[in-house]
């Protein structure tokens, strides 16, 4: 190899990697505001589908579950606090499942929402049917609870989707809401003496 | 084997897996494997009603057919009265559960002779147990339907359709006391499983005579006994030593061995010529995977049974295999080409 | 293929051939992995195919465009770092834009760093030609893809789920196997099949075989 060979690969790599950076840190500057702005949206929406009552839904803070980042808020109305949201995770068959789970002041489940999951296409996915999730409205945290068979009292379990359907309850959405009891109710005592 | 050979003798030891056999012989051993179903299929008519025998009569004609019509349509020789696809389609049949509706089998019997058998090349080529891979793809593309089993009738009546669980159902999501609770006590389980007086696929709750079946097939010498030993065997010690709660040695291998499809698989599909391994000591390899494999998806997986994964898990080793036992042709080979030089 | 031949093929040619006789997936049996990994719904099959057709037309324009520049000793380094930056522009510009469906094939967009065709292409033909033919086998190739995804995944949706782009089409008992991985391999294997059956057998014989 010559000198001139040398060069010329040396003068190559700083052209390719100024040019190359230029054009990537350009493109991330613009893209990287609207890809944050989509996540708050992305998220606003979901919580606001969650409580469509609340005036305002504010982040009190984070906490972890299963290694995994989840996150609490506060729903107001008014000066009223309405209920509370927090992101859980479930360990399912084939992932975490990602679920927001409203409640009201009494801690009662509201409505719940699978955000994400990788389970069994066909078959564990039918956690996201909605005939399933709304046995959750009204269930208190004794009662958030999956039962085979029959049952109007407790969570019942999809039949053949026995592991997803307890990732969902006993586990996404029993210690969501064990969570928000044991975090949220001291604080939420003090604002409840008041009214 | 030691003695040295000359390259004229070799030619005629020398012979590659999977050994087809001559048209005769082949169809013998089909016909015969069929016959030694018979019991079995007789206490599936017996416990699950006549929907039994249409179940497994539609799964062969359909298999019979697909056979037909894919040998036609790719100008073949037709070679549906060997019998094979007559097995295949029983051995299918005999594999499904009770109540699934009519296009089960159909669909089940096209993915074992066309996918897995006819485009592999034909009997003798396929990879895997043609049977076994159309109910992994039944069970795969029909999750509900394919687990949705009924509590057996008795007297060759109607069912009423009432569903229940199998006994390793029960096992998996309920524990041993909720069997008990179930069946009484242990010599009843035993009895029941034993008869096939419990849920499970048409053809294989009654572990008796399915057993009948195999002793049948040992004694005419059309299997040999290391695969069913080295299976069964190697799944019984297990379920002995890890089959418990909390300690180990506590299991209770007899349930084991007696549920399931443990017994037909062992006997009729681990024993398949072309997709096990033909080298004695490597059936008794294949056959001691087979039973660890089935025992670590019962006790560990998420599907109560494992026979059938086991299996086709263990039929992509069969080549492997048979060539890691099969030394001493690698050595003649290497002494024709000295002879050669 | 060398400069001097390339001028007498039409553009028109060159599309055909990456459409047809040199289809990445059907023809040529590359990048298989996406086409099993994202070709379970259309959507993802489109917008997956999209990608690979900017990111082959903008890695074959570049690289043309470079040609005369780069050192032969590194030339292999510099397609890479020619791709990477253009699927990151990609996989930037389709997180911003259309937010749901990246987060469904968003992991497979980076993968195409990796896709064996891309590499191909850049190293075979864009090297060594002048832009405009090299946007042209682009472009081929990359509809190529484009229509080899949409295929495998229009059948595996349609079979597997009763479902087109996500609505319902045959209210039948679905499949299922066919939307799972394993299917993926069955669908690839037949619609294989198929393609070079209706390609022996209406194009092939396009004047030079008889």
């Amino acid at each position: 190899m010559t000198t001139k060979d040398i060069l010329k690969i040396v003068a190559n790599l700083v052209v390719i990697y100024l040019v190359g950076g230029a054009i990537l840190s350009y493109v991330h500057a613009n893209t990287s505001p609207i890809r944050y702005q989509n996540n708050i949206i992305a998220e606003e929406k979901a919580l606001k589908l969650l409580i469509p009552d609340a005036d305002k839904i504010e982040k009190m803070g984070d906490w972890e579950i299963h290694e995994k980042h989840g996150k609490y808020w506060k729903a107001t109305k008014g000066e009223e606090v309405i209920g509370y949201v927090v992101l859980s995770f479930g360990k399912g068959y084939s992932s975490y499942i990602k679920t927001l789970i409203a409640v009201d002041k009494d801690f009662k489940v509201m409505k719940i929402e699978i955000l994400d999951h990788k389970e069994t296409p066909g078959l564990g996915d039918e956690i996201l049917v909605p005939a399933w999730k709304d046995q959750f409205v009204g269930k208190d945290f004794d009662h958030i609870k999956l039962v085979k068979g029959e049952t109007k009292e407790y969570i019942q379990a999809i039949t053949g989707v026995t592991i997803s359907s307890r990732a969902v309850t006993d586990d996404a959405v029993k210690n969501g809401v064990k969570f928000l009891i044991d975090t949220v109710k001291g604080g939420g005592a003090a604002h409840g003496g008041s009214h | 084997m030691e003695t040295v050979r000359t390259p004229k003798e070799q030619q005629l030891i020398i012979s590659a897996s999977p050994h087809i056999r001559s048209e005769e012989t082949t169809s013998r051993i089909m016909w015969s494997v069929s016959a030694a179903l018979l019991p079995a299929t007789i206490m599936a008519a017996y416990f699950f009603g006549p929907k039994a025998i249409f179940l497994i009569a539609l799964t062969i004609v359909s298999a019979v057919a697909a056979e037909y019509a894919y040998q036609r349509a790719m100008n073949k020789e037709v070679t549906v009265c060997d019998g094979s696809a007559f097995l295949t389609g029983l051995l299918l049949g005999l594999n499904l559960p009770p109540t699934v509706p009519f296009y089960i089998p159909i669909v089940g019997s096209v993915v074992a002779i066309v996918l897995t058998k006819q485009l592999f090349g034909g009997l003798g080529f396929n990879v895997f147990n043609p049977a076994l891979i159309g109910r992994a793809f039944l069970l795969i593309s029909f999750p509900k339907l394919m687990t949705i089993w009924a509590e057996p009738t008795a007297q060759f009546v109607a069912m009423d359709a009432k569903t229940t669980a199998t006994p390793l159902g029960i096992m998996k999501t309920e524990g041993l006391a909720k069997l008990m609770e179930v069946f009484g006590d242990k010599v009843s389980l035993y009895k029941s499983l034993a008869v096939g007086n419990v849920a499970g696929s048409l053809g294989e709750t009654s572990a008796i005579a399915v057993l009948v079946g195999g002793i049948f097939l040992l004694i005419r010498g059309y299997i040999s006994w290391h695969i069913p030993v080295s299976f069964l065997g190697s799944a019984a010690v297990l379920a002995w030593i890890f089959g418990g709660k909390g300690a180990l040695f506590t299991g209770d291998p007899i349930m084991h061995l007696l549920s399931g499809g443990l017994m037909l698989g062992a006997f009729f599909m681990a024993t398949d010529y072309v997709t096990s391994p033909s080298v004695k000591k490597g059936q008794l390899l294949f056959g001691v995977g087979c039973g660890f494999l089935t025992m670590l998806i019962r006790l560990k997986g998420g599907y109560p049974e494992g026979v059938m994964f086991a299996i086709l898990i263990m039929n992509c080793f069969t080549p492997l295999i048979d060539r890691s036992f099969k030394s001493e042709v690698f050595g003649a080979v290497k002494v024709k080409k000295e002879a050669a030089k | 293929m060398a400069e001097a031949t390339e001028e007498q093929v039409s553009y028109w040619e060159l599309i055909k051939n990456g459409i047809l006789k040199e289809n990445t997936i059907f023809r040529l049996a590359l990048s298989l992995c996406p086409a099993i990994a994202v070709t379970n719904n259309v959507k993802n099959g489109f917008f997956m195919g999209l990608a690979v057709v900017l990111v082959q037309v903008m890695v074959n324009f570049t690289i043309s465009a470079m040609r005369k520049f780069i050192h032969q000793r590194i030339r292999l380094p510099i397609f890479m770092l020619v791709i990477s930056g253009w699927v990151t522009i990609v996989n930037l510009v389709m997180d911003a834009a259309v937010p749901d469906v990246y987060r469904e094939v968003g992991m497979y967009i980076q993968l195409i760093v990796a896709f064996a065709s891309i590499l191909a292409r850049a190293e075979m033909f864009a090297s060594k030609n002048r832009i405009v033919p090299s946007v042209f086998d682009g472009i081929g190739m990359g509809t190529g893809f484009f229509i080899a995804l949409m295929i495998i995944s229009a059948f595996r949706e349609l079979i597997g789920k009763g479902q087109l782009w996500g609505f319902p089409i045959i209210d039948a008992k679905p499949l299922l196997i066919l939307i799972l991985p394993a299917g993926g391999f069955f669908a690839v294997g037949i619609l294989m099949a198929a393609f070079n059956w209706v390609y022996a057998k209406y194009f092939s014989s396009g004047g030079h075989s008889h």
